[in-house]
């Protein structure tokens, strides 16, 4: 066959068949911002402005729970209850109470090794949460879907997606005591926070209190697709959470110590438009290899 | 002092005694089964402490029913305070505190207001009327 008339019998297929060509993965991640953003209404008519109240957190479950289930793989909902930080809030308040959404891909041969990756889906009061963290749920949606895609998988990985990091980062404890609990053998877990901005278009991330192994992974990956990688000690985002319990934690966030962040972050001006699609891409690239390198080992 | 003459003596004094305390029980079961010991401890702490005090003088019995309607008055004005100050301050961030100010924990904390000053009132009254 001619090579020109390849697209046009392509497009002519679609045309008969009335379907949309599938997005491209970029494309399925601005979707997935836009909605989760307020700049563009769900398919059910509704508009997620913000994800910080009761309702506004019940609605971006729905949605993220139907994101997962598009993938093929099963939805699961980890509903918790947990004291407040301070014991004397416990006398006069309601404990927190929120739900993480979670999903597990399988590997394709026998093993009973998981590996997280996680991103936090709330945001503070009245903020779209463009960057912080719309770009994390997207990044994490594009490596379970590249990693399907995986023939040989020799670890388990786990997709979750925490409620309440805002509010002393409640929704990532809640799973790691889950975790904990019901003894899960953890590799590595790897929490993503804030990736869309990328002003010196430098592609760098920084990755939060690694241990050696995994530090070492992240910068041969990063030296290997020309991605700067600055380690730092940051430690106020979800990873923490799993930190505290043992885990073989890391975070990855844009250049926060180095000064090329987001600088909207937690207000309502951190909005689609400021986001770096091209910086969701080369991250969602570094963070796919280095899951690749962790499950075919 | 015997405990149930004096709870049918004064009904009205125990039935509130018996409702504010019933609910801080409540309250820290709910923390005890997700880890948190202080209002169990606490709530604990003031059931033995009112339960001994049947057992010595009417005046230092009624001096720590006076400490227990205290805490439960400081206790529901300390909540109005923070629904004020969530109020006021509208950039605060704890959404999880300015989400619990619906209808029903204001009308709980009205309920325990008035419970505190119905047990003061209860205890000022004549002692004949009481005990
Ligand atoms: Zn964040």
């Amino acid at each position: 066959m001619h090579k020109s008339l390849i697209p046009i019998l392509f497009s002519l297929i679609f045309l008969n068949t009335g379907e949309e060509p599938p997005l491209k993965l970029i494309d399925e991640q601005k979707k997935i911002i836009a909605e989760l953003s307020g700049h563009s209404k769900l398919e059910n008519g509704k508009t997620i402005s913000s994800r910080s109240t009761k309702e506004e957190r019940q609605l971006t479950r729905e949605y993220l729970s139907n994101l997962i289930a598009s993938t093929g793989l099963k939805p699961q909902v980890q509903e918790y209850k947990l004291p407040n930080v301070n014991p004397l809030v416990d006398l006069l308040f309601e404990p927190f109470a929120g739900a993480n959404v979670y999903t597990i891909l399988p590997s394709t041969n026998q093993s009973d090794d998981y590996i997280v990756f996680g991103a936090h889906f709330d945001t503070e009061r009245n903020c779209p949460g463009a960057i912080d963290n719309a770009t994390g749920i997207a990044i994490g949606y594009g490596l379970i879907e590249k990693l399907i895609d995986v023939k040989e998988r020799n670890v388990n990985v786990i997709l979750v997606f925490f409620d309440q990091e805002e509010e002393d980062l409640i929704g990532s404890q809640a799973f790691a005591k889950k975790l904990k609990k019901e003894k899960f053998k953890i590799l590595s877990v790897h929490t993503m926070d804030t990736m869309g901005w990328d002003r010196d278009e430098d592609s760098a991330i920084e990755l939060e209190l690694p241990t050696n192994y995994l530090k070492d992974i992240y910068i041969k990956t990063g030296k290997r697709l020309g991605i700067p990688i600055y380690t730092t000690k940051v430690n106020s985002t979800d990873h923490h959470s799993f930190r505290e319990l043992g885990f073989n934690a890391t975070g990855l966030t844009d250049e926060l110590v180095n000064g090329d962040y987001a600088p909207y972050k937690d207000t309502a001006k951190d909005t689609y438009e400021t986001v770096n699609f091209n910086y969701v891409a080369s991250c969602t690239e570094l963070v796919y290899e280095v899951a690749k390198t962790l499950i075919e080992q | 002092m015997n405990i149930l003459k004096s709870i049918y003596k004064s009904k009205s004094l125990y039935a509130m005694l018996g409702i504010s305390m019933a609910y801080f029980l409540f309250k820290s079961f709910q923390y005890l089964i997700i880890g948190s010991y202080v209002p169990i401890l606490f709530i604990a702490f003031m059931v033995i402490l009112i339960y001994w005090s049947f057992t010595v003088t009417r005046t230092t019995h009624y001096r720590i029913l006076k400490f227990w309607a205290i805490l439960v008055i400081f206790w529901a004005i300390a909540r109005f305070g923070v629904w004020l100050m969530f109020k006021i301050d509208v950039t605060l961030t704890e959404s999880h505190i300015r989400e619990q100010f619906g209808i029903v924990p204001h009308v709980v904390s009205i309920l325990m207001l008035c419970i505190g000053i119905g047990i003061l009132r209860q205890i000022k009254k004549p002692a004949g009327n009481n005990v």
